[in-house]
């Protein structure tokens, strides 16, 4: 229905490549077309620019774990496009870790995060070779523990079951064998440490393939598995297009990233330019999570944040940066849909837009309208459909927001006159019904 | 027959078409919340399941204290029988489960050993999809509390409960929005207070909103109905959480505690609920067990005799069972971690007066292994289908597909 205009593909590209774009975003993308925004997005890669000076780290405690999440959250509602941060916060939900596991080392996870930012778009070997080694990881599945004659088989097993090939591809002797092979893999003072005489130097048989294999042998030989080549194209399909692809489509997708030698940048210009991407199927398919729905709020209604509403209330809508719920990180989709993430989310939406110009977050709504010059109902209706939902609302709905907009306190029709008090009941009012649509809960 | 949701998806957005007053919404037992009279149900029989996430080691919570082969495979985990908390010649509790001992005394606790299913899987969460759906050979969308309440719920708000963020696969329905509450604080609308007058009027339109046509949006059905839902617990719980008192003190840092006292504020509200679901996670003691066990015993034993003197206060405690489950054991031998790893079958146990205590089930063998793990020797959709034809009185094999033999721990 609404991916066959180029402003409709470039405003769904935006949605799902970025934490969210605002309207003069979508415009410029729009001017510069799919191909060029893909490229751009895409190829460019990164979003650092400025970055330090914007969030300047010195500005944060990162022995406080709270520190830590809202120094990410205001990073993520911050830098533009926000691809390389999007996929950053994807592989923090497949190679996870958390601050739960640290050992009150909090910072360990932003030093994960920065690892896995650098190596974002880069080669899927070189990133899961180097979670293995990051101290947050080895803390998280107790590699700690992994030791000669005495092997600690959590990192192993989800190596295989969740981070590479998937559940079903390997044996019960396969994980045991791979521990081995990480043992001795230990951390210290937030460094990574290999301590040979914890590691065991003999002979290991994983998926087939035997020899004195140490942690980086069985990370090549899982990637290499073809197994992992689905399952990975997938997930990402999973996470960036819409659940439960076709297999052709994997397929094509898993090719893209097997003969790239595993490039995730390339593997993402492939799911990003295939005609799927584009079809019904995958049009609002996908239910936001907490952090795409504050995100995507903030950065579309061109908020200014210091991420710190956003970050205080993720928990409580249920995600909390660098904490995910377990291993398997996110599970997403109909999970998001519960009567208490519902109401958490409506309520954030409240919180917000009740902040005043004088607070650290706040939406200036008459600033929105003004720059676009929008004075009746009907034009500030459309504005805000077009920009929430895509505009993507039925023709009944869209008359319940009509009447919203006139409706006085007794329910009774009134008129609209554009002034403060109007803005700030009913426009306000506009923008937090529309953020309480099932459309709006869907990316 | 029109149920109430079906009168929401197909009735209220016609009215809403050039209609400026939903005054008629105003009406509807709806968007009004019923006295407090009117919701209740008396009598329901309710099941609590306590699911202790991460696979529980049952080998050190229930221990086989006679077997010198404990203390073979668990040389520095093992508890130590002067230590552990005698219930019967064959077994101990955890010293942590010292409150539970005394439910066992009084014939509340059940033990249901060697429970497990065949080819048990090591993943957590495919072991989790298996317990949860009641269908080990694929995957099942539906949770197997979810289905008998798509065959009981009618129209009740609160047949079902999961205390915590996110919805169950337990409690997963096909046709049976169930409440999701972490805590009754966060559970309630707010708009802002600067324009309370206009407050009604969004309510309305919300309702409008998630409302009629998905628009060929595959996931809006599901959003609305939940949305829907929402909105009408949200308002029955405040009703219920302002009418409750008790003189039990639930441990406060308690997650499960302050869970299962939410849990509590329900039943005796007595809204017809069925099903109440919460979870207590941490089991995965891959390392540094015997802190954590202790720890997450000490949490489950204090809440349970907390929820269960507070059933009692209000007179409640006859008409509800609890069970607790999780989706492994853990491997029989300790590692060299200090910790257990993935492993197979477990107990279950049940809690309450409604339960006839005491031993069911063969203990699996210590000796007699399947490459370090535990071989089972009950279903673990026998424990359902007792729980479902004895307890719940419904029809069993409608739930799990087939008859299962059932067990004698309901009183």
């Amino acid at each position: 229905m609404a991916l066959n205009t180029e402003r409709g593909k470039v405003a769904h590209l935006l949605r799902r490549a970025t934490f969210g774009a605002s309207a003069a975003q979508i415009d410029a993308a729009t001017q510069a077309g799919l191909s060029a925004t893909i490229d751009e997005i895409v190829s460019a890669g990164g979003d650092g620019a400025g970055v330090e000076s914007a969030i300047p780290r010195s500005a944060f405690d990162f022995t406080k774990p709270a520190d830590c999440i809202r120094y990410w959250t205001q990073r993520m509602v911050t830098v533009n496009p926000g691809f390389q941060e999007k996929m950053t916060f994807f592989w923090h939900g497949h190679l996870t870790s958390s601050l739960r596991k640290t050992g009150g080392n909090s910072q360990y996870m932003i030093n994960q995060i920065d690892t896995y930012r650098r190596l974002a778009l880069g080669s899927f070997r070189d990133l899961v070779l180097a979670s293995a080694k990051e101290p947050a990881m080895i803390l998280w599945l107790d590699n700690i523990q992994n030791r000669r004659g005495r092997p600690n088989e959590n990192y192993a097993r989800e190596l295989m079951e969740l981070f590479t090939m998937g559940i079903g591809n390997y044996s019960e002797q396969d994980v045991r064998e791979a521990a081995r092979a990480f043992t001795g893999w230990f951390q210290r003072d937030g460094q990574f440490l290999f301590v040979p005489n914890q590691h065991d130097n003999g002979s290991k048989t994983v998926l087939g393939y035997t020899g004195n294999w140490d942690g980086g042998d069985v990370v090549d030989i899982v990637v290499r598995h073809p197994a992992t080549s689905t399952f990975i194209a997938r997930k990402l399909w999973s996470f960036f297009a819409y659940p439960d692809p076709e297999a052709a489509v994997v397929a094509e997708i898993a090719g893209a990233f097997s003969q790239s030698g595993y490039n995730i940048r390339d593997t993402m210009r492939a799911i990003f330019t295939h005609p799927a991407f584009y079809s019904d199927k995958a049009y609002h398919a996908l239910v936001k999570s907490p952090v795409e729905f504050g995100m995507g709020f903030l950065r579309s209604l061109e908020a200014k944040t210091d991420g710190a509403a956003l970050a205080g209330v993720l928990p409580v809508m249920g995600q909390t940066p660098l904490a995910p719920p377990d291993v398997s990180g996110w599970p997403g989709g109909d999970e998001w849909i519960s009567t208490t993430m519902l109401i958490t989310r409506y309520n954030f939406v409240t919180g917000v837009l009740r902040l005043g110009a004088d607070q650290p977050t706040y939406i200036d709504v008459a600033a929105l309208l003004r720059r676009r010059n929008l004075t009746t109902n009907d034009q500030i209706l459309d504005f805000f459909v077009d920009l929430m939902v895509d505009g993507d609302l039925s023709a009944a709905k869209k008359q319940v927001l009509s009447n919203y907009l006139v409706a006085r306190d007794d329910g009774t029709p009134g008129s609209f006159t554009l002034d403060d008090r109007t803005i700030n009941n009913k426009v306000r009012g506009l923008i937090y019904l529309l953020a309480a649509t099932p459309e709006y809960q869907l990316n | 027959m029109q149920n109430r949701r079906d009168f929401i998806r197909n009735g209220l957005v016609a009215l809403s078409l050039g209609v400026t007053a939903p005054a008629v919404l105003m009406r509807t037992a709806y968007a009004k919340p019923a006295a407090a009279e009117s919701l209740r149900r008396q009598g329901v029989r309710t099941l609590v399941v306590i699911e202790l996430a991460g696979g529980n080691d049952i080998l050190n919570m229930t221990i086989p204290y006679a077997d010198e082969t404990y203390y073979r495979v668990r040389p520095t985990l093992g508890i130590k029988r002067e230590e552990a908390v005698v219930i019967s010649p064959e077994l101990a509790l955890h010293p942590a489960l010292a409150p539970m001992a005394e439910l066992y005394q009084a014939g509340h606790l059940g033990i249901v050993q060697g429970v497990g299913y065949p080819n048990p899987n090591f993943s957590h969460f495919r072991a989790m999809e298996i317990i949860k759906s009641g269908v080990p050979d694929r995957y099942e969308p539906i949770g197997w509390l979810g289905r008998y309440l798509d065959l009981t719920a009618g129209d009740e708000v609160f047949a079902g409960m999961r205390q915590g963020g996110t919805m169950d696969h337990a409690l997963r329905a096909g046709d049976t929005p169930v409440p999701v509450v972490q805590t009754p604080q966060q559970y309630s609308f707010q708009t802002d207070p600067r324009y309370a007058g206009d407050r009604q009027n969004r309510l309305n339109a919300f309702n409008l909103l998630n409302s009629g046509d998905a628009n060929g949006r595959a996931m809006v059905p599901l959003i609305q109905d939940t949305a829907q839902a929402a909105y009408v617990s949200s308002r029955e719980l405040a009703q219920m959480v302002s009418a409750y008192q008790t003189s039990v003190n639930y441990p406060q840092q308690n997650g499960l505690a302050q869970g299962l006292k939410l849990l509590a504020q329900v039943i005796t509200a007595d809204v017809g609920l069925q099903v109440g679901y919460v979870t207590i996670g941490g089991f995965d003691t891959h390392a540094g067990q015997p802190n954590q066990h202790r720890t997450l015993l000490t949490q489950l034993a204090t809440a349970v005799q907390a929820f269960q003197q507070d059933l009692d206060v209000h007179g409640a405690a006859g008409r509800v069972m609890v069970l607790m489950t999780s989706e492994f054991g853990r491997r029989v031998a300790e590692n060299g971690s200090s910790g257990t790893d993935h492993g197979s079958a477990t107990s279950y146990l049940l809690v309450g007066s409604t339960v006839k205590g005491g031993l069911y089930g063969r203990a699996p063998s210590l000796t007699d292994l399947d490459n370090g793990n535990f071989k089972f020797t009950t279903d673990f959709r026998s424990v359902y289908a007792t729980i479902l034809t004895n307890w719940l009185n419904a029809d069993a094999t409608a739930v799990l597909g087939r008859p299962w033999d059932t067990l004698g721990f309901v009183a």
